[in-house]
C-alpha cells in the first residue's frame, strides 16, 4: 500500500511538478538578472491556451508547443517593457498582467470556442517509453511512460544550473542582478541581459504552460491555471533561485498537489475544497518554516539607466 | 526580496504625493493626466481584441457606458459594487503606504463574509441590529487575522508577503465552499451550496428601490477617517515614514515591526469589511463564491488612485463602473465581461509606468545617502524585528 502510495506521489510529483520546475526556473533567469517576475502566472496561461489553441487549429501538439513557447516570450517581453524600459514596479506589472492574461485568454477562448456543452480537446504529445523503468520497484509504475516534456523539464533544469554558474553568460546574469554599476564597468550591457534573461523565463515558462494542456490533456477553460504561477514563485523562492533547490521545491508542491488529489478519493465526505487548500497552505507552511531569505540578487527590482 | 521593493514602490507613492513636483505641474494633476492617458490608452487595446475576434468595438464601448454609468438602474448596481472595491481599496492603500504590498484582499475578504454569515447565522439570540454590529466586527478581526498571519511571517521571518498573502487568497476564497457545502448548508436550498438566510440580521438598504447598502455608507465614512488618520495621528505619521524610508523612521524612533504590523492587520480588516458588506448587505446569504476578482481589482483601484482616500475611491467607483458596463455590454454586444479585466490590468499597467525617470533617480539618491554610514543593509527581507523594512 505505501509502495503505491510512493508511486503515485512520484508520478504526481513528476506531473504536477513539472510546470513548477519549469516556470520556477525560468523566474531564476529573470531575477538572478534583476527583474522581479511575479507574472509567472500569467505566461503559464498564456502558454497553456496558446499550446491549446494552436494544437486544435493545426492538429499537431508540437506546433501547440512552439506556440505556446511563443505565448510565454510575448508575456515575457511586455513584462520587460514595462519593467525595463517603462521602469514601473515589477511587482505591481507581475500582479497586471496575471490580471490581464485572464482576461486575454478568456476572451479569446470563449469567442473562439464558445460555451458549449462538450469540451473542447486537442491532440496531445505522447508519452515515451523509457526502457527498464518500469521494472524499478516502487517508482516504476509511474516512470514506465513519460512525457518527452517532463524529461525536457529535467535536462532543462540542468542545463540552466551549468549556464548560470559555469558560464560567461551565466556571470553576466548575475554580476547584473548583484551590482549592476560594476556589471555596466566591466562592459556588460546591463538592460540588454535583462531582456535576453526573460526572453529565457518566457520560453521556459512557455514550456511549462505548453505541458498543461498538450502534455496531458489537452483541453482549455478560463483560468484553468489557479494559481499555479503563484506557487511556481514559491518554488523559485524556496529553492533560493537555484535550480538544483527549484528541482526539489517543485517535486515537493508537486506531490503536495497529488497528495490533495488522493485525499479526496479517501475522504468523500469532506468537500473537496478542503483538500484544494492544502498545496496552498503546505506551501505556506514551508515558506514560514524555512523562511523567505537567502541568495536574493541584490539589485533586483531596481530599474537600472 | 518585494520588502526592498515594496519600500521603494511605497517610497514612490508616498514620494509622489508630498514631495516637490519636477515639473510645472503638481503631482496629483499629473497623476490624473496619467490615469486618464491610461485608461483612453487601455480602452484603446481593448478595441482592438474585440475587433480581432469580430466584434464592434464602438457599439459595444457605447453599451459599457450605457449600462455602468447612464441608466438608472445601472448607476446603481455601480454604486453597489463600489462598496466593497472601496473598503478593501483602502485597506490596500494602507498596507501599501505602510511599504507592505498586501495583494491578499480577496481572502481576507472572503474570510470576513465568513465570518459575518457565522455571526448571522449562529447568534440569533441577540437583536438583529446588535448581531449586525457584532458580524461587522467578527469580519474585520477575521480580514485582520488572515492578513496577521502574512505581517507576522514577514516581520519575524523575513518571508516575501506578496508570495504568502497570494497563496493565503486560495485558502480565504475555498473557505465559503467548504462550509456551504456542509455545515452551513441551507436544507431547503434544493441542495444547492449555500446557506440559509440571514433574515433580518442584514444591513439596511439606504437608497429604497435599489440595492445599496449601509456598506456603501462605511466605505464613504472611511474615506476621511483614514485621510485623517495619515495625515493627523501619531499611526498614519509612523506608517508614512516607515514606507517612506524606514532606515529613518527607525532612527526617529518608529517602532517598525509593530507600524508594519498594524498597518497590515488594519489592511485585513477593512477587506474583511468589504466581504460583510457584501454578505450582509448585498446576498444576505453565504455562496460558494463571494468576492469574484473584487481583491485583485482593490490592488488597481488603490494604485490609480494612487493610494490617496478619495482617489480610492473614485477608483473605485470608476472600476465599479466598469464591471457593471461590462456585464452589459456582454448581454447587449455579445463581448465576452473579461474584455474590462484587461482594460483594468492595463490601466494600472500604464499608470505605473514611468518613462521619465523621475522615481528612479529619487530612489537611488536617497539608497546613496542612506548607504552613507548605515551598516550594511540586510539584502532580503531581513525580518523587521531588525528595525529595517528594506
Amino acid at each position: 500500500m505505501s509502495g503505491q502510495l510512493g508511486a503515485f506521489l512520484v508520478g504526481a510529483g513528476l506531473r504536477l511538478g513539472t510546470p513548477l520546475l519549469l516556470a520556477a526556473l525560468g523566474g531564476a533567469f529573470a531575477e538572478r538578472a534583476g527583474v522581479i517576475t511575479i507574472c509567472l502566472e500569467a505566461m503559464l496561461l498564456a502558454a497553456a491556451f496558446a499550446a491549446f489553441a494552436v494544437s486544435v487549429l493545426t492538429g499537431s501538439a508540437w506546433l501547440g508547443v512552439l506556440g505556446a513557447l511563443a505565448a510565454g516570450v510575448l508575456v515575457a517581453l511586455i513584462h520587460a517593457l514595462f519593467s525595463i524600459r517603462l521602469r514601473a514596479n515589477q511587482i505591481v506589472i507581475g500582479v497586471a498582467l496575471n490580471i490581464a492574461a485572464l482576461g486575454a485568454t478568456s476572451v479569446l477562448y470563449k469567442t473562439l470556442y464558445g460555451i458549449s456543452s462538450t469540451t473542447r480537446t486537442g491532440p496531445v504529445i505522447a508519452p515515451i517509453r523509457i526502457p527498464g523503468m518500469s521494472r524499478l520497484p516502487v517508482i516504476g509504475d509511474s516512470l514506465g511512460a513519460v512525457s518527452p516534456l517532463v524529461l525536457l523539464a529535467f535536462a532543462l533544469a540542468a542545463a540552466s544550473s551549468f549556464l548560470l554558474y559555469r558560464t560567461r553568460p551565466g556571470l553576466a546574469v548575475r554580476a547584473v542582478g548583484e551590482h549592476p554599476q560594476a556589471a555596466a564597468s566591466a562592459g556588460i550591457r546591463v538592460n540588454a541581459v535583462r531582456y535576453g534573461a526573460l526572453v529565457a523565463c518566457g520560453l521556459l515558462a512557455g514550456l511549462g504552460g505548453a505541458f498543461l494542456t498538450v502534455g496531458q490533456r489537452n483541453a482549455f477553460f478560463p483560468g484553468m491555471t489557479a494559481g499555479v504561477g503563484y506557487i511556481a514563485y514559491a518554488a523559485l523562492i524556496l529553492g533560493r533561485w537555484n535550480p538544483r533547490g527549484i528541482v526539489v521545491a517543485a517535486l515537493l508542491f508537486g506531490a503536495a498537489g497529488g497528495l490533495q488529489l488522493r485525499l479526496q478519493t479517501v475522504a468523500p465526505d469532506i468537500p473537496y475544497q478542503v483538500f484544494l487548500m492544502l498545496p496552498y497552505v503546505v506551501t505556506v507552511a514551508v515558506l514560514a518554516l524555512f523562511g523567505g531569505r537567502g541568495k536574493y540578487p541584490s539589485a533586483a527590482g531596481i530599474p537600472y539607466g | 526580496m518585494a520588502a526592498r521593493q515594496a519600500g521603494e514602490a511605497a517610497r514612490g507613492f508616498a514620494v509622489r504625493l508630498r514631495a516637490r513636483p519636477a515639473g510645472p505641474l503638481p503631482d496629483g494633476a499629473v497623476h490624473l493626466l496619467r490615469v486618464i492617458a491610461a485608461v483612453a490608452l487601455s480602452f484603446a487595446v481593448g478595441a482592438l481584441l474585440l475587433a480581432a475576434v469580430g466584434i464592434e468595438p464602438l457599439g459595444a464601448y457605447r453599451a459599457l457606458l450605457d449600462g455602468g454609468l447612464l441608466r438608472a438602474d445601472g448607476l446603481a448596481d455601480t454604486l453597489v459594487k463600489t462598496s466593497p472595491l472601496l473598503l478593501a481599496g483602502l485597506g490596500v492603500a494602507i498596507a501599501f503606504r505602510a511599504g507592505v504590498l498586501n495583494i491578499g484582499a480577496e481572502g481576507q475578504m472572503s474570510v470576513g463574509g465568513v465570518a459575518a454569515a457565522l455571526v448571522a447565522l449562529k447568534l440569533t439570540a441577540l437583536p438583529a441590529a446588535a448581531a449586525v454590529v457584532v458580524a461587522v466586527l467578527a469580519a474585520a478581526a477575521a480580514g485582520a487575522l488572515m492578513a496577521g498571519i502574512a505581517a507576522a511571517l514577514r516581520v519575524w521571518r523575513g518571508v516575501n508577503e506578496v508570495v504568502t498573502t497570494l497563496l493565503l487568497n486560495y485558502v480565504g476564497v475555498f473557505l465559503p465552499a467548504v462550509l456551504v457545502s456542509g455545515w452551513l448548508k441551507d436544507p431547503m436550498g434544493g441542495g444547492y451550496p449555500q446557506s440559509e438566510s440571514f433574515g433580518p440580521m442584514v444591513l439596511p438598504v439606504v437608497l429604497p428601490g435599489t440595492g445599496i447598502h449601509a456598506g456603501l455608507l462605511l466605505g464613504l465614512v472611511a474615506v476621511p477617517v483614514l485621510g485623517l488618520t495619515l495625515s493627523r495621528t501619531r499611526f498614519g505619521f509612523n506608517t508614512r515614514t516607515v514606507g517612506g524610508n524606514s532606515l529613518a523612521a527607525e532612527r526617529a524612533g518608529v517602532n517598525v515591526p509593530r507600524t508594519v504590523l498594524t498597518a497590515f492587520c488594519l489592511s485585513g480588516a477593512l477587506g474583511g469589511l468589504a466581504g460583510a458588506g457584501e454578505v450582509l448587505g448585498l446576498y444576505h446569504r453565504l455562496f460558494e463564491n463571494i468576492t469574484f476578482g473584487y481583491g485583485y481589482l482593490a490592488i488597481v483601484a488603490a494604485l490609480v488612485g494612487a493610494l490617496h482616500p478619495v482617489g480610492v475611491m473614485v477608483a473605485a467607483f470608476f472600476f465599479a463602473g466598469l464591471l457593471t458596463g461590462g456585464n452589459a455590454m456582454q448581454q447587449v454586444a455579445g463581448a465576452p465581461v473579461e474584455v474590462v479585466y484587461l482594460i483594468q490590468a492595463l490601466t494600472v499597467m500604464l499608470v505605473m509606468a514611468d518613462p521619465a525617470r523621475r522615481e528612479t533617480r529619487r530612489l537611488l539618491a536617497r539608497r546613496s545617502r542612506a548607504a552613507d554610514g548605515a551598516a550594511r543593509a540586510p539584502v532580503i527581507p531581513a525580518p523587521v524585528a531588525k528595525g529595517r523594512l528594506q
